[in-house]
């Protein structure tokens, strides 16, 4: 198992270098950074001088090298377009931003999705059923981008009941100025219900037609007892294998609810720095964003041997 | 010795997208206090949800027939409430799978599954007492250092193991009544002989009455006093073991019993199969089921069913080469011998 | 009870019933499938709401024979009318038309990257189940990397290398999807070949030729299929995401995703604008997404009874 798990780090920092230098030359190949645009209008030394400072004069091995040192120490660069505003600053500030909206999305989102997919599975055939599976299938169909616009139109604009756009700032930031945080959330949490739900109904059905259900069921326990002790567990193994994906949701999910809402958030920060072609930007950006999803992914493997003790010992042996 | 068991004309039906499908049609049997008694038959003749029935385990897309009666000690469990059901369950019968694999938890710890029907039945209980107990019961069915593979999950048991703890459960309340579902089937011929001698052991030392259903007549010789002999969701034939191994009255019971392998024969003596395939039950005939695969079928076998003959003690036997008028017909040769 | 006669005790012969007929007739898989998806009205309902919306996608937006490129100062953000069905955009031109030709544009980028996606994640599946060892290990090494970044950020990432073209947005969004598919191929192809059938078909002397013809492409075909069905809505919704980033096609381009992000624009005074595409947008997901449910009920020899 502790084989298993540095096995498994080790791995992670691997791709996670692979990431980092693939990033790099893809971002190289970016025709007209954004410093040529701002250097367009400055005098030849000054536009040297700031060439230098990004260390763009330099061929592109040699920055390749300085970059990827300056990573390992923690330095992920620094905005070409904005001055002074370095990845890590960004991180610090906008970073609270986009893991309360992608925390909150996803504790409701899960949460209402696995009771609808336990509420379909045990009332299967029912009208209950046909709701959950007709909703799933339409939250999965309506882009989030449609129910943001949809939600804001409706119910911020037309009947006023929520701010139109914003977030808590200040002392606000992490908790409090809830109203801010109502559509937002609800766009997002829209995808995570209906993935969630349709998941745990299938996992669940396949669970309830397994033979230790009936084994329990002889044991004389009530229905309730049997999915309370003998199918949650099992089937919420397949569930699990959905959180990677749950977070890669919520960052790409991010993209949209932050530029809909204009919430000052990571998502809306980098989708501007893509399109403004901040190149050292995006580079600390995305390899920040794939270790915190590739961290998710081996968090979840770990998990999943927690859960599913069958798999332990496969693991222990590898 | 009184009934602990009476099952009247018990009908179930599968309802498929293909249309209803009659697993069961119209069975009938009983079963003594402490008595064992086999239900033998080839797959699909509805043995199996015969057992789940007795069991209460039917649902959807499963439905019991109007009409169909299981009483047991008095009482008709297809008429109980959920309450008394689960009283029931697990402390009256308890039921033993073909696949003790699939029919474990592969997350929770076996001697927790074994707890967990102890502590159903007796609330006042502590966790510690019937884990206690649960090890105990993993003793009394041959797993050697119970008390650590209590601790263990079903995965890092073997075959015979697993079967062994399926058990643990079952007689973990001390049933009256104990279905085995085809038990060895999944097993090794050499383990196989030893679940059943388990079986046999606790049956009597705790007084158990045993449905045992299998396809394996081979199976069945050395425990049960009765075979009930079902094809294709009826009752063929039913008696003592004697009767149905040595007087068989049914020319299915005698191709089966043709069929198990026997090292008296002589050498080059090739074993006798039953050719064709059971008839679909989505489509029953009206005639005699056995009918098209039958080797003495007369015109009457395929358009009417046959009814029970009684031949004493209990023997009895569906088939219409018992009627007068086919005195003079050919049979199978162990039914020439007249009783 | 008829009358009991001597003569019904005859022995029939014995040649009268055909022993080993099996009497329900046998179904093709191909064929059971097809009655399963006959059978599911929702599953028949989205195959006829997707012919229509093809159908639209082809006339739609000839039907009204207006002009909808060029710009027309005077009808501009008029609502819904029997002139406009749809209403006109901020330049006047004609949004029924509009929306049915990015409508069209939207299916057939969706059309071009699935069918690059199959075929690329054919090859590559196909290439490690093939030679396995320490090939499979490297090019299973390398989809491993690719797959641990979230999609959606590699796209953004080429997009931003490329310029603007239907052809740079088909390479953006193919450059991770083939993945899965290359998994669940080498998956199944593994398990086949290991599977009993395939060597009972081998012992029996059946050509190489005969297993991949009988065996392989009839039981990759289904996955495939699937994988079909679940692709083309994904790649709609991503081109109209990445448009409504402006990292899609160029505002001046139709495609569903442009009109919705064109719409957003002018949401508040003419909210119809943003409307018409964003249902037309919905409806054809949703009726891919249906189909590709009932196919996936169809096609699971698990549910077969």
């Amino acid at each position: 198992m502790i084989k298993y798990t540095i096995r498994r780090f080790i791995t992670m920092l691997f791709t996670l270098f692979i990431i980092a230098t693939a990033t790099f030359f893809l971002l190289a190949a970016v025709p007209g950074d954004a410093l040529s645009s701002r250097a367009e209008r400055l005098p030849e030394n000054i536009k040297e001088n700031l060439y230098k400072k990004y260390g763009l004069d330099k061929p592109i091995l040699e920055r390749y090298v300085i970059t990827m040192r300056s990573m390992l120490h923690g330095d992920f660069g620094e905005s070409i377009t904005y001055e002074g505003q370095t990845v890590s600053s960004i991180i610090r500030d906008k970073g609270p931003v986009s893991a309360r909206l992608g925390i909150q999305q996803m504790l409701l989102g899960v949460t209402v999705g696995l009771l609808l997919g336990v509420v379909a599975a045990i009332k299967k055939g029912t009208w209950i059923d046909y709701l959950v599976v007709t909703l799933s299938i339409v939250f999965i169909s309506v882009p989030n981008l449609v129910f943001g616009l949809l939600l804001q139109k409706v119910f911020g604009g037309t009947l006023g009941w929520f701010p139109v756009i914003g977030w808590p700032q200040g002392d606000d930031l992490l908790f409090g100025g809830w109203e801010y945080t109502v559509l937002p959330t609800l766009t997002g949490c829209f995808a995570y219900i209906a993935t969630y739900a349709r998941l745990l109904k299938t996992s669940m059905l396949d669970v309830i037609n397994q033979d230790y259900v009936l084994t329990a069921e002889s044991k004389g326990l009530s229905r309730g007892q049997v999915i309370r002790r003998h199918v949650i567990r099992n089937s919420f193994i397949p569930v699990m294998t959905q959180l990677p994906m749950s977070v890669a949701m919520c960052i790409t999910g991010s993209f949209f609810v932050e530029n809909i809402f204009s919430i000052p958030g990571l998502g809306l920060y980098y989708v501007n720095a893509v399109s403004g072609r901040d190149t050292s930007i995006v580079l600390g950006n995305t390899v920040i964003i794939a270790a915190l999803y590739i961290i998710v992914i081996f968090i979840t493997d770990i998990l999943y041997t927690l859960v599913d003790p069958r798999i332990r010992i496969r693991g222990g042996k590898k | 010795m009184s009934k602990l068991l009476e099952v009247k004309n018990l009908r179930v039906s599968y309802h498929t997208y293909a249309g209803e499908v009659q697993s069961v049609r119209g069975v009938s049997f009983d079963l003594d206090e402490g008595e064992a008694i086999a239900v033998v038959g080839e797959s699909g003749c509805g043995k199996s949800v015969t057992a789940k029935t007795i069991m209460g385990l039917i649902k959807d897309p499963g439905e019991i027939k109007e009409g169909s009666e299981i009483i047991y000690r008095g009482q008709d469990i297809l008429k109980l409430s959920k309450k008394e059901m689960s009283q029931y369950r697990g402390k009256e019968a308890a039921i033993i799978f073909q696949d003790a694999l699939a029919a474990l938890n592969p997350t929770m710890r076996v001697g927790k599954q074994i707890m967990e029907n102890i502590l159903q039945h007796n609330k006042s209980m502590s966790k510690q007492e019937a884990f206690e107990e649960a090890v105990k019961m993993l003793e009394m069915v041959g797993i050697p250092d119970a008390r650590q593979r209590a601790r263990q999950y079903p995965h890092e048991f073997s075959g015979g193991m697993r079967q062994r703890a399926m058990i643990a459960i079952a007689f973990a309340c001390q049933p009256k009544l104990l279905i085995a579902d085809e038990p060895t089937t999944a097993l090794d011929v050499t383990i196989q002989a030893q679940i059943m001698r388990l079986i046999k052991d606790l049956q009597q030392k705790l007084n158990t009455s045993v449905i045992l259903i299998t396809h394996d007549l081979g199976v069945v010789a050395n425990i049960a006093k009765r075979i009930v002999v079902m094809y294709s969701g009826k009752v063929v034939e039913s008696g003592n073991s004697e009767d149905i191994f040595y007087h068989p009255q049914h020319p299915y019971t005698c191709a089966l019993l043709n069929a198990v392998p026997r090292l008296d024969l002589e050498n080059k003596q090739v074993l006798a199969s039953i050719e064709g395939t059971p008839p679909d039950l989505l489509n029953p005939p009206k005639g005699c089921p056995f009918s098209t695969r039958c080797k003495y079928c007369m015109e009457i076998c395929c358009d009417e069913l046959p009814e029970m003959t009684q031949f004493g003690d209990g023997h009895q036997a569906a088939c219409w080469l018992h009627h007068p008028m086919a005195a003079d017909c050919e049979r199978p040769k162990e039914m020439e011998v007249s009783k | 009870m008829a009358e009991l006669t001597k003569e019904r005790f005859k022995k029939v012969a014995s040649d009268r019933f055909d022993k080993d007929v099996i009497s329900r007739p046998t179904i093709s898989y191909w064929g059971d499938a097809w009655r399963r998806l006959k059978k599911n009205p929702v599953a028949m309902f989205s195959l006829g709401l997707l012919i229509f919306c093809i159908i639209m996608t082809i006339i739609g937006p000839y039907i009204r024979g207006l002009d909808f490129i060029s710009v027309n100062g005077v009808k501009k953000n008029l609502g819904p009318s029997s002139e406009f069905w749809f209403g006109s955009d901020s330049l006047g031109r004609d949004l029924f038309s509009r929306v049915w030709m990015g409508a069209r544009v939207s299916i057939i980028v969706a059309l071009v990257c699935t069918a690059i996606q199959i075929v690329v994640g054919c090859i590559y599946g196909g290439i490690m189940a093939y030679y396995g060892g320490i090939v499979d290990e490297v090019m299973m090494r390398i989809l491993e990397i690719i797959t641990s970044m979230p999609s959606l950020l590699i796209t953004l990432l080429v997009m931003m290398v490329l310029e603007k073209s239907v052809g740079a947005l088909v390479f953006a969004m193919c450059v991770t999807a083939w993945c899965g598919t290359a998994r669940q191929i080498r998956g199944q192809i593994m398990q086949l070949r290991e599977s009993e059938y395939v060597m009972a078909a081998e012992c029996l002397g059946a050509s190489p030729m005969r297993i991949i013809v009988k065996h392989m492409i009839p039981n990759t075909l289904s996955i495939l299929i699937l994988n079909v069905a679940s692709s083309i809505p994904s790649y709609i919704f991503t081109e109209a995401s990445l448009s409504f980033l402006g990292m899609g096609l160029d505002s001046n381009s139709i495609s569903l995703g442009v009109l919705i992000s064109n719409g957003r624009a002018t949401m508040d005074l003419y909210p119809y604008q943003l409307f018409f595409p964003a249902l037309v947008l919905c409806i054809i997901v949703l009726a891919f997404n249906l189909l590709g449910d009932g196919l996936r009920d169809a096609l699971d020899p698990r549910l077969r009874q």
